[in-house]
């Protein structure tokens, strides 16, 4: 493909963990590459690697000059950008409504004044609740524990009503448990892979919240990125919400268990009190992934763990 | 507010906030919570309240112009309170699909931040004006409040998003909430006049006017209208009643009635003589509706009381007098 006809993408959050994983991969897929981020989250090193090839917007969604300069003469945006955290929303709700919920619409109403064609959400499974059927399908009712959860749903709901009420082409990706490098692990509010795979690296022990018999659906970040390239071209699916994930269901005991097997180690775990607003099951059905995207996951758990544990000892390394 | 920022002592008359206390629900609630003896203090930016709302209320009612989406005002506002009415919203279906993001700020974002004002001044409860629209276009009926959400316009997502705060701030917070989920309210003072007036006030105006009423669609979507001091004894029902926290009721009429109806009903009781001019249905609007008010009963003891022939013929009388009072010379 000759330059003039490169296609333009704006993924905010690019610099975040899942974000610039998919800078990487578009850029390597030839696209012209925007990223809106404040790195309040995102690190600059995580663009490294497409550094040269991408164009940097540093701001906020709610800054919306910055935000009209970045969605200017774009084919499709991806939503990256969140404060991706359920407890980090109970502590700070308002904060988190902003950037969360209100940012996602500003970023549909620039796209639509822009005349982008297609926006890619990164919305979560966390929509889902706690309800006990599983696995978790689409036309599930949305039972959101936490203003994360919330904050999400109500942002797929906007693509729903952009695509409904003003044309604007919107895929809402709900993403259940993305893992892999990159992904922050010092953070008050880690994940559960970081965290216990650092812990592993270090020899401390895991902290575990409630029992460790809770489960979760956990998806290698490549396969994320892979399903957000799927949705910026799938026809018919405009409107669509679609579960993505790795499509098995582990307990937290059970990954604590594969990563020290990874890392060699033996570490004990730290039971700790459950946290407010954590769901107790979750595994998802990709039935919609796979007829509507073409999506399936490509990563075995093992392997997406194993990249995950070498580039944090690499990190450590450093 | 300096008096009203002491704390609440036992044996005082009651403290409430009102926002939105200067609009159409509102200011019948001001009204009603002075004459139950309540202290109340009224938060409002007079983009859609009027002074003239507030005239009974008069020098009883302590009032704050303000922006609902002003955290530290709120704030303010809150201290000293027992109970938060949040009545203050854009009200309408058309105007969210025409302005999304100044909609979403009032109806979504400042419903978060009344709460979260409530929690910090630890306000006992907060009553919220929520929306039958969150039950969008799914046909089964009547609707129950345990029906999944299906919004069809922003309005609906912010109200349904107001809501589901509200729930999360019972659930994780302990602030006591009750979301009312009001069936087109009706009464005086609902304004006629704007671009996103509703159908009661359009129709009445228009046959007092002796013009064509505007009937967007075919007429025959039903509604479930509920005369406004039905929803304002909803509200104080809402402000004490235990086990409620954390609750979503609905508060309505309890009857179905067509556009077409309710339009000929109006033309009776004003002897118009007018033919309705069809245009095309809105973006966002719902089909049918209609509630169960079971849990209204079982939770607040609520059951409406003025049927509806009889709020039409008191929306009328008003709109005749402040039709007359502008008039006069």
């Amino acid at each position: 493909m000759s330059a003039a006809v490169r296609r333009a993408a704006l993924v905010t959050g690019g610099a975040g963990f899942v974000g610039s994983h998919l800078v990487d991969r578009l850029v390597r897929d030839g696209w012209r590459v925007r990223v809106l981020d404040d790195f309040s989250s995102g690190r600059e090193a995580n663009l490294e690697a497409s550094g040269a090839a991408i164009e940097l917007v540093r701001g906020d969604l709610r800054d919306a000059a910055a935000l009209g300069r970045a969605v200017a003469e774009v084919e499709v945006v991806f939503h990256q950008a969140a404060v991706p955290s359920v407890p980090r929303s109970v502590a700070e709700p308002v904060r988190t409504h902003e950037v969360n919920a209100t940012g996602t619409l500003l970023v549909l109403e620039a796209a639509r004044r822009a005349g982008v064609r297609r926006l890619v959400y990164a919305a979560s499974s966390s929509a889902y609740g706690d309800t006990p059927e599983l696995p978790k399908v689409e036309t599930m009712p949305p039972r959101p524990r936490s203003p994360y959860a919330l904050q999400k749903w109500t942002g797929e709901c906007y693509c729903r009503l952009y695509s409904d009420l003003f044309g604007l082409e919107t895929v809402a990706l709900r993403y259940f448990n993305v893992f892999g490098p990159r992904q922050d692990p010092k953070s008050e509010y880690a994940a559960v892979v970081p965290r216990f795979a650092t812990a592993c690296l270090r020899g401390e022990a895991a902290v575990v919240y409630g029992d460790g018999e809770q489960t979760r659906d956990f998806t290698f970040v490549d396969d994320a990125v892979r399903a957000n390239v799927l949705a910026a071209d799938a026809p018919g699916a405009s409107g669509a919400v679609v579960n993505v994930a790795g499509g098995r269901r582990v307990s937290l005991n059970e990954l604590l268990a594969g990563l020290q097997e990874l890392t060699g180690t033996r570490v004990p775990s730290r039971h700790e009190a459950p946290r407010a607003g954590d769901v107790r099951d979750s595994l998802a059905d990709l039935s919609r992934a796979r007829a509507l995207l073409g999506y399936e996951p490509a990563a075995s758990l093992r392997e997406g763990l194993l990249r995950t544990v070498e580039s944090l000892r690499k990190e450590q390394g450093r | 507010m300096s008096a009203a920022a002491s704390a609440h002592r036992p044996g005082d008359e009651r403290a409430a906030l009102v926002t939105g206390g200067a609009g159409f629900i509102g200011s019948h609630l001001v009204d009603r919570l002075l004459r139950d003896g309540w202290h109340v203090r009224v938060l409002d930016d007079f983009s859609s309240g009027r002074e003239a709302n507030l005239a009974a209320a008069g020098e009883a009612v302590e009032v704050v112009r303000g922006d609902v989406c002003d955290a530290p005002l709120l704030e303010r506002c809150a201290r000293g309170v027992d109970v938060v009415f949040h009545q203050a919203a854009v009200a309408s279906v058309p105007r969210s699909v025409a302005e999304p993001l100044r909609t979403h700020a009032v109806n979504a974002t400042a419903t978060l931040l009344v709460l979260e004002a409530a929690r910090r001044a630890r306000v006992r409860r907060v009553v919220f004006a929520a929306s039958s629209a969150a039950y969008g276009n799914d046909p089964a009926l009547p609707k129950v409040e345990t029906m999944p959400p299906s919004p069809l316009s922003p309005y609906a997502l912010q109200k349904w998003v107001g809501e589901s705060y509200c729930g999360l701030y019972a659930a994780l917070y302990g602030v006591e909430t009750v979301a009312l989920r009001y069936f087109n309210v009706f009464g005086p003072r609902q304004d006629p006049e704007s671009e996103y007036a509703a159908v009661i006030p359009r129709f009445v105006t228009a046959c007092l006017a002796g013009e064509a009423p505007i009937v967007y669609g075919d007429g025959e979507q039903t509604r479930d209208f509920t005369y406004v001091a039905d929803a304002v004894e909803a509200n104080v029902l809402a402000a004490d009643a235990p086990e409620a926290a954390g609750t979503v009721v609905n508060v309505a009429g309890g009857r179905r009635v067509s556009l077409n109806e309710i339009l000929a009903l109006v033309a009776e009781l004003t002897a118009a003589r007018v033919r309705p001019r069809y245009e095309a249905a809105r973006p966002g609007d719902v089909r049918d509706s209609v509630a169960d008010l079971g849990r209204a009963l079982a939770v607040l003891g609520f059951e409406p009381a003025v049927d509806l022939r009889e709020g039409l013929r008191r929306t009328i009388e008003s709109f005749r007098s402040a039709a007359a009072g502008r008039a006069r010379p």
